[in-house]
């Protein structure tokens, strides 16, 4: 996707029905499709350990260490314009800061379960750069 | 221009460090708040940093702290980036030190103009800094021949006496004066007699310790100051300055011309009074002029109630072979 096919506010639907609003993201970086892409792969890259360390502080109740994975991860989704995730991931992190984990098990596999239908369209954003 | 990025996220590191690249910025990077806060305080420090808030060990809002409690002439520019955007975070930030305030997800374009905004301020500052600077050498310095000037070598005599009565140690001092000066500027111009008062300035800086100074008194005489110095060194010194002076002719307006100067010494052995001090000086100067000029004489310190008085050996003198 380039700036010059990019149809304003249209989102792109993920397989979970979550959207992936990459204009927001291309916006944000100038329609600059190129660093957009090399975004994409950093991020694709630092998921599957973001998303390791939250289970694992969240398993050993660690709050500071879930805390700092959710801020993390809501701060790169808001990047994409995943706003839905965005705004779960800010309910982990205000989990983690209040020290109540009740709920934290739940929403991290609902995150976990919506990216895996966000993914697919980050790799085609890098695949087609690559192209 | 070099920019700090101060981020624990990776993700946020690369899509900056990518685009101020792009910008044409020079970029380092810190993955947590004490690493960003020892650039900051290293020896090549960045012009403008993009601080994250929340990071590990310390955080953005601390480091803008801890930076504006340090006094110095370089000034960092802060941005402080952060998922925290209610007025009251943006308020703390900016109270904390930060100079700009950013809400992640942040826009490029918008992240572009700010910086350019601060590197506006950073300009302002450094030609600020450069004029400060400026101005402090001009009201020290002798702006004919670049020693210092009369209070500031003053200012010297009066620390270093201070300075030698607390560590109960000698200091000396030397008045010299050209001779025949005015029949140098009356013969050859003002011009030429400014070119004298600059060669010899310049010989006499050049002969000089590390830890002396020397400045202009006024008009055509200059003080040395030699902390730590007994009577056999500072004779060695005023006699090496003199013959520094003389050894070589002065093109003066296309002529040949020697030129001398006379030396009155004074050594205090610890009173602290400077007065009493280049009054000695001067004195023995008076007596260096009236034995034949390009000579040196020495004096006694005066000295508080009580004191030992140093009492030097009088018309103690050597004389050069150039007149």
């Amino acid at each position: 996707m380039g700036p010059g096919n990019a149809v304003e506010g249209t989102p792109i639907p993920g397989k979970a029905g979550e959207v992936l609003n990459l204009n927001v993201a291309l916006a944000r970086v100038q329609g600059d499709s190129k660093l957009l892409a090399e975004l994409a792969e950093v991020f694709l890259q630092e998921y599957p350990s973001l998303l390791c360390e939250a289970q694992d502080s969240l398993l050993s109740r660690d709050h500071v260490r879930f805390e700092r994975a959710a801020h993390t991860l809501k701060g790169r989704v808001a990047f994409f314009g995943i706003d839905a995730i965005c705004k779960q991931a800010l309910a982990l992190e205000m989990m983690g800061r209040t020290k109540d984990l009740t709920d934290a098990p739940r929403t991290l596999a609902e995150i976990e379960t919506q990216m895996k239908g966000i993914i697919p369209e980050l790799e085609l954003l890098t695949q087609e750069q690559m192209a | 221009m070099r920019i700090l990025i101060a981020d624990d996220d990776a993700f946020y590191r690369h899509s900056l460090r990518k685009a101020l690249e792009r910008w044409g910025y020079e970029v380092i990077m810190a993955s947590d708040g004490n690493e960003a806060l020892s650039m900051l305080f290293g020896p090549n420090p960045p012009s403008l940093t993009i601080l994250d808030w929340i990071m590990p060990g310390r955080d953005g809002i601390d480091v803008c702290r801890r930076v504006r409690e340090r006094k110095g002439d370089h000034y960092a520019y802060l941005v402080l980036v952060t998922a925290k955007g209610e007025k009251k975070d943006v308020i703390a930030g900016l109270e904390a030190g930060a100079d700009d305030y950013l809400i992640k997800p942040f826009d490029f374009e918008e992240l572009r103009v700010r910086l350019q905004s601060g590197q506006r301020i950073i300009g302002l500052h450094s030609a600020l800094a450069m004029k400060q600077r400026e101005l402090s050498y001009r009201a020290t310095h002798d702006s004919l021949t670049g020693i210092w000037n009369r209070s500031a070598i003053l200012d010297i005599v009066d620390r270093e006496a201070a300075r030698a009565k607390r560590l109960n140690k000698p200091l000396c001092l030397a008045l010299a004066d050209i001779d025949h000066f005015k029949t140098i500027n009356d013969t050859y111009g003002h011009v030429a007699g400014d070119n004298v008062l600059i060669q010899v300035a310049l010989r006499m800086q050049a002969s000089i310790r590390r830890h002396d100074a020397v400045g202009r008194y006024g008009g055509e005489e200059f003080v040395v100051v030699m902390p730590g110095f007994k009577r056999r060194h500072a004779f060695r010194l005023a006699e090496r300055l003199r013959k520094r002076v003389a050894e070589v002719p002065y093109e003066v307006s296309k002529a040949q011309v020697n030129v001398t100067v006379s030396q009155g010494v004074a050594i205090d052995m610890g009173a602290g009074s400077i007065e009493p001090l280049l009054r000695a000086a001067d004195e023995a100067l008076y007596r260096a002029k009236s034995r034949g000029r390009n000579c040196i004489e020495f004096s006694r310190a005066a000295a508080p109630e009580g004191r030992d008085i140093y009492l030097l050996q009088a018309n103690q003198k050597a004389h050069g072979d150039m007149r």
